[in-house]
């Protein structure tokens, strides 16, 4: 900014011969960012602002909308199907973040052994993510189809009777997280990359004095994989509290079994496409948005417990 | 110094926002232009050409789609109607991409949807009803079902185009098994359930068929609500979901499972394949309920098999009626050529030429009169067509959508303990007249 204040000082001198080449330069520099900030403000910003003014409307796309100030939020704190919702998405985020994380980092571990055939194995953990959801929830259904399905028969053997998986309330959200600890590929990668960035320094360290592999691995990997870990916890939550495809794919959008599986989203998009109720859904969006806030706001203030970054002291 | 910079950040923002305005101004000008002229053109030339949105691409249904405009193009030498597939959002609807159209100023000309629910968005069609009376349309060329179903408090939305049908199909070789007269089929509810116990087969303590499972299918709410003789709305359109007969008919599903084990019952549908897997076809179903589209499913994917089709049972064993949904053809509001795409939407949907191409899907014409000559030699459509007129359509209300899932839901949360039938139909109904209040007050 101070530069470009050195821009407006120049230009009020109003003397065009020193226009430095570095004016030039900026001005070129917000050139080639307008169509960034064009595209920002047209996509972002306005549709962010609208949707927070039609929160307060009862507004549903065709017919002029009405302000009915917070009536929305209102009827929403009073709506069974919202809390239920709520619910569901919240403890499906509970188990389902932490669970990542475990299995995550401890695969992005053993896949960071130099073993033979390395490389194929990363490959191989990271194929899944490449699949579109839809197929990685058909896929699913079979393997956890109760009758027919691998894992059952898989328990069978060993003598134990499969659940219902998906048609059983109890089991549902389970199998979902079973789902997507499937396609973890993407946090593997940055956990990988994560753990090639730990100073080889420390394990030298630890060798001389004399420490053991479980010792490096809660002493020197973990602590020092925390701002990595963090990062995808933070991203974790943000999906797990906006998960929406699988659930809608997997139940048509009915949440069945007994509303087990009607994740806050889709109850939005219900409301938003189906009941033409756009002002109440944009309510619930922005209801959504406060919830991700606080959730983030407490992980980050609690960061400074439990993140440690390389070389800080 | 500081103030100087953002002084000037705000004014880049606002200049921006002005030629953004500019932009869209011109544009909005450009394209009026450009319209008003194609439409002088047209009006002198010949062609008019109009959009039609469908849902249906491919097999029988993209076949139909495809042949009638072939067939209309051909007649109407003045308009050419452009088909174009549009994804369905859900089930067979595509009405957020038709309001979003109609909202953006640019929607298509004619439409294909599922008639029920068109009512919530009725402020993005065309009123026809005029169109119709002036070119000698009324409810008596079509099914009360069809008419019905496509108008909103006697204010017509659309032009009903075709209907699909409910009954009882069942696996006569495995009635022979059984002891049971394969020509006879059960037609009281009693009948089912002691055929349907007779046809189940379990080894080892696991099923390996049933006989009949109820919301199996086509076996919605509705279709046993009905059948038990439930209305759900009473004369003034309010909800009577919780009509003591439809809250038998709950009962009585939920009962159904109990009898067989919920675990089993539901872990059986939940894994049950479609097409080819279709559990029917494959002989671990006995009975099910379902639709007349299944006929030509059946000739495709399990042709050697020995069934029978019959009416849904009652508990009388009379009064059969069916559950009939189906489709209109609507002109969303604001279209360029208003003429044309009600000729498109007149022909297919209340002519005799336009309404014979449902019989490439098998499905039913909303013409009674179409019906009895696509099908005069057909005996597996027997059954429908004699139910066809006592069909029962889902009650046009401001809620529809919202009452199909909360219905759908009812047997599920039934069985998994959130409540008895009683409880939560009345539940369903308090919240479905609620929300129809709302939007009636919203549309004052």
């Amino acid at each position: 900014m101070s530069n470009l204040t050195e821009v407006t000082n120049v230009k009020a001198k109003a003397s065009k011969k020193t226009t430095s080449m570095e004016t030039r330069i900026r001005r070129a520099g917000i050139l080639f960012a307008l169509p960034w900030i064009i595209g920002l403000l047209a996509f972002y910003a306005y549709p962010l602002f609208s949707s927070m003014y039609y929160s307060l409307t009862n507004y549903n796309v065709i017919s002029p909308s009405q302000w009915i100030g917070f009536e929305n939020y209102i009827t929403l704190f009073n709506d069974d199907l919202f809390w239920k919702g709520l619910k569901n998405t919240l403890a499906y985020a509970l188990m389902q973040v932490p669970l990542a994380i475990m299995f995550g980092v401890t695969l992005a571990m053993l896949l960071n052994l130099p073993v033979f055939g390395q490389g194929f194995l990363r490959t191989v953990f990271f194929l899944p993510s490449l699949l579109p959801v839809i197929a990685t929830t058909i896929l699913w259904q079979w393997l956890l189809n109760p009758q027919f399905g691998l894992v059952n028969a898989f328990l069978e053997k060993i003598g134990i009777t499969g659940p219902g998986w998906l048609g059983d309330t109890t089991w549902s959200k389970p199998s979902l997280v079973i789902m997507t600890l499937w396609v973890l590929g993407n946090s593997i990668l940055i956990y990988l990359a994560g753990l090639q960035d730990i100073s080889k320094d420390y394990y030298e360290a630890a060798d001389i004095d004399g420490a053991n592999w479980l010792q490096k691995t809660f002493h020197i990997t973990i602590p020092l994989l925390t701002p990595v870990i963090f990062f995808n916890m933070i991203m974790g939550v943000i999906h797990a509290l906006q998960e929406f495809t699988l659930p809608y794919a997997l139940t048509y959008g009915t949440g069945n079994p007994a509303e087990s599986l009607l994740f806050y989203s889709m109850y939005l998009y219900n409301n938003a496409f189906l009941y033409m109720k756009m002002g109440y859904a944009s309510a619930m969006a922005w209801i959504l948005f406060v919830v991700v806030m606080l959730i983030t706001v407490v992980l980050l203030k609690s960061s400074g417990k439990w993140v440690f970054y390389q070389g800080d002291d | 110094m500081k103030k100087r910079s953002s002084r000037l950040f705000l004014m880049m923002v606002v200049s921006v926002l002005f030629l953004f305005s500019v932009i869209a101004c011109s544009n909005k000008q450009s394209n009026g232009d450009k319209d008003s002229t194609d439409n002088g053109n047209s009006n002198s030339k010949e062609k008019v050409e109009i959009t039609f949105w469908h849902n249906w691409e491919t097999g029988p249904s993209g076949e139909s789609i495809e042949k009638s405009v072939q067939k209309f193009n051909e007649t109407h030498p003045d308009i050419v109607v452009k088909p174009v597939y549009v994804a369905p959002d859900g089930g067979d609807s595509v009405s957020s991409k038709l309001v979003t159209a109609v909202a953006g100023g640019n929607p298509p000309d004619v439409m294909l949807a599922s008639r029920y629910g068109i009512a919530e968005y009725k402020e993005a069609l065309e009123p026809i009803g005029e169109l119709a009376a002036k070119d000698g349309i009324t409810e008596d060329n079509f099914y009360k079902w069809a008419w019905g179903e496509a108008s909103y408090e006697g204010e017509l939305l659309a032009l009903p185009y075709d209907g699909t049908a409910r009954a009882l199909f069942y696996n006569k070789e495995h009635f022979r098994e059984a002891g049971l007269d394969p020509e006879n089929p059960p037609t009281t509810i009693e009948e089912l359930e002691i055929a349907a116990e007779k046809l189940t087969k379990k080894e080892n303590g696991k099923y390996t068929r049933f006989g009949f499972i109820p919301w199996f299918g086509e076996g919605w709410l509705y279709s046993w609500g009905w059948a038990f003789g439930g209305e759900f709305v009473d004369n003034d359109n309010i909800v009577t979901a919780n009509d003591p007969k439809i809250v038998d008919a709950l009962k009585w599903e939920t009962d159904f499972a109990e009898k067989f084990g919920i675990k089993d019952v539901t872990s059986f549908v939940s894994s049950a394949g479609t097409n080819a897997t279709n559990p029917f076809f494959t002989g671990q179903l006995s009975m099910m309920v379902t639709g007349n589209w299944m006929l030509s499913q059946i000739e495709e994917y399990a042709p050697d098999l020995d069934y029978g089709v019959t009416y849904i049972p009652t508990p009388s064993g009379e009064d059969f009626n069916t559950f009939v949904g189906g489709r209109v053809l609507l002109i969303p509001k604001g279209v360029k050529n208003l003429d044309a795409s009600w000729e498109f939407v007149k022909w297919m949907c209340a002519t005799e030429e336009g309404q014979s191409f449902k019989k490439i899907t098998g499905e039913f014409a909303a013409m009674p009169e179409v019906n009895e000559k696509l099908y005069a030699d057909d005996p597996s459509q027997d059954i429908f067509l004699e139910v066809l007129p006592n069909g029962k359509y889902r009650p046009v209300v401001l809620a529809g959508n919202m009452m199909w899932d909360e219905l759908a839901k009812a047997p599920d949360l039934v069985m998994n303990k959130q409540g008895t039938p009683q409880e939560i139909l009345d539940g369903i109904t308090e919240k479905i007249n609620k929300e129809i209040e709302n939007k009636k007050a919203q549309l004052e």
